[in-house]
């Protein structure tokens, strides 16, 4: 680890990416997550990458798919409305089993929405980043350093599966700088490569990269086989942490940076002395559906809360299956919940109020 | 620092280099000292985490906010308001200019330029060591030549607001002195100040020209 330098979260993304090996960078300008293409500008022609501000974000995606193809460490960002726009790129890159880092830095949604942040994109990245039947890991930081930590993971986990990753931010934790530490290059595990499209150089059989099937029956058995190495990473791959969780009656499951905010609540709840722990899932897909079932046999109840209309709410019902109540609480739109709201809410649950 | 008493303050930088804390403590700080003043906030490039954050607490000290009639707001709209040419024609207000970093958020400086530069404004280059894109005091000094090629003023002064966040430590200060005094010989510039936390400042009260400072841009679980 080097020296702690203070970064904004955008760059933290960008700066990590290139750590990891990724020097190939293709994307569209969006606030609020400009600072990556921003920084990746800057830096990738000094260190011999290739930054390229496409002419859309459907072109973008697509040269994600034709450098990923070749073998290479390559990365787009965006926000919301941008990431819609690369849904069809997406799927193309699930269906060729190509790795890739995906940057969401959410913002108000639907349509052009807001600028101010969000996380209302969670049905899109954990059901449908594009159609048919896939999955792409999804990963969500709470905090700049895990911004870090988490881009070397996903490229790791990308390439160890062969599947796209995506680090799904949101505006505040894309705009806020906290001091971090960068891992030195080098510490980049190397994964096979021989399917990449490279030149066979009269040494061996084509590599070919393509997601069309010309008979069902051959689609249905590589979409089958693919699920199964899905079934791999819910078992192995899912990631989760558990704050105060040990006494708790009461529940809060969050992500990113509600959980930090869920955090100073369940501080507040602690001193009025209502035990209240943390659930937060790191991984969205593969959700953590075991902390919250062995959460059952303990707590008294859920409080899920999210910068959308509840959208994580529904994973965690499914994972309670009606065994304890669970609530919702949040904001939409580019509001941010306060702790004060959070205690309210959880008093409200608890019928302390 | 009696280039921070002068009517016209720019306030300038990278971004992320403690720009809107240091031009917010000032103009706090100018009014505690009877000043009329005006916060202007010029940025035209950032989303979140701006001077035009603490309008009501401006207001409340009796300091005139000026912001982009979109500031804060759910739409991207870069537009400026008329207030700040008013302003530049009044010789009895001190005006503090906080404006947008980098070149991409200096540019919107230049379309006042013109009326500045008579006006012999102090233009403050802020600097952090501690951001990874003005790491060494040669990066800074690139970072300040784009700023002035976009923005068509010239910086007057150094300052120094090297921090790690929540982090900092009086040794964090002290770490940064040789990369400050080499950014002012490159540049040819004066230091201003060491802006510091102002629980640190007793313990580098050995340094010449340490300004305190508080912290007013905060998260929201900062409670």
């Amino acid at each position: 680890m080097s020296e702690r330098v203070l970064v904004k979260g955008n760059e933290a993304l960008a700066e990590a990416a290139i750590r990891a090996g990724c020097r190939h960078f293709f994307g569209y300008p969006i606030t609020p997550q400009t600072e990556v293409a921003a920084y990746m500008a800057r830096k990738m022609p000094k260190i011999g990458g290739t930054y390229l501000q496409a002419e859309s974000e459907v072109a973008a995606i697509n040269m994600v798919y034709g450098a990923a193809a070749a073998g290479v460490r390559v990365m787009t960002s965006s926000s919301s409305p941008g990431i819609s726009l690369k849904s069809e790129g997406i799927s193309y890159l699930a269906g060729s089993d190509l790795p890739c880092l995906i940057i969401n830095v959410q913002r108000g949604g639907p349509g052009l929405g807001g600028i101010q942040p969000s996380q209302a994109d969670y049905w899109q990245a954990t059901r449908a980043p594009g159609h048919g039947d896939l999955h792409v890991l999804v990963y969500a930081p709470n905090n700049v350093q895990e911004m870090v930590n988490l881009v070397f993971q996903a490229y790791d986990k990308a390439e160890e599966y062969r599947v796209p990753a995506m680090i799904l931010a949101d505006g505040l934790l894309g705009q806020m700088m906290e001091p971090v530490s960068f891992p030195e290059e080098g510490e980049i595990k190397q994964h096979d490569k021989s399917w990449a499209v490279t030149g066979h150089k009269n040494q061996r059989k084509h590599n070919i990269v393509n997601s069309l099937y010309l008979k069902a029956d051959e689609l249905e058995q590589t979409v089958i086989e693919r699920f199964q190495r899905y079934a791999k990473i819910e078992a192995e791959e899912t990631m989760v942490e558990e704050y105060l969780m040990e006494d708790a009656e009461y529940a809060i499951v969050a992500f990113g940076a509600t959980s930090r905010i869920a955090k100073a609540a369940i501080q507040q709840l602690r001193e009025q002395g209502l035990k209240v722990g943390l659930i937060r899932p790191i991984t969205l897909w593969p959700f953590p559906k075991q902390a919250i079932i062995d959460a059952c046999d303990k707590v008294k109840g859920f409080l899920t809360v999210e910068m959308s209309m509840g959208q994580m709410v529904d994973d965690v019902r499914l994972a309670v299956n009606g065994r304890k109540p669970v609530e919702f609480f949040g904001h939409t739109g580019g509001i941010v919940p306060t702790p004060a709201e959070i205690v309210e809410a959880v008093k409200e649950m608890g019928g302390a109020k | 620092m009696k280039e921070l008493e002068n009517k016209r303050v720019v306030v300038l930088g990278h971004y992320g280099s403690g720009k809107t804390n240091f031009a917010v403590n000032l103009a706090l700080q100018r009014r505690a000292a009877g000043a009329e003043v005006a916060l202007c906030d010029l940025d035209i490039v950032n989303p979140y985490f701006r001077s035009a954050d603490f309008a009501e607490r401006m207001q409340q000290e009796g300091i005139e906010m000026v912001s982009p009639p979109f500031a804060g707001s759910n739409v991207d709209v870069p537009a400026l308001t008329g207030r700040l040419d008013a302003l530049l024609a009044n010789p009895d207000r001190q005006v503090i200019v906080d404006v947008g970093g980098d070149d991409a958020g200096a540019i919107a400086v230049g379309r006042y330029a013109r009326k500045l530069l008579p006006q012999e404004p102090t233009v403050l280059y802020i600097v952090s060591a501690c951001r990874p894109v003005t790491d060494t005091p040669q990066a800074a000094l690139e970072i300040l030549r784009e700023i002035e090629y976009a923005s068509h003023v010239k910086a007057t002064h150094i300052v120094n607001c090297t921090n790690l966040g929540k982090e900092t430590t009086a040794q964090t200060v002290r770490d940064s002195l040789e990369y400050i005094d080499e950014l002012c010989r490159i540049s040819g510039l004066p230091l201003c100040c060491h802006a510091v936390r102002s629980d640190l400042a007793e313990q580098l009260k050995d340094i010449d020209r340490v300004l305190p400072v508080e912290i007013f841009v905060k998260v929201p679980w900062d409670i």
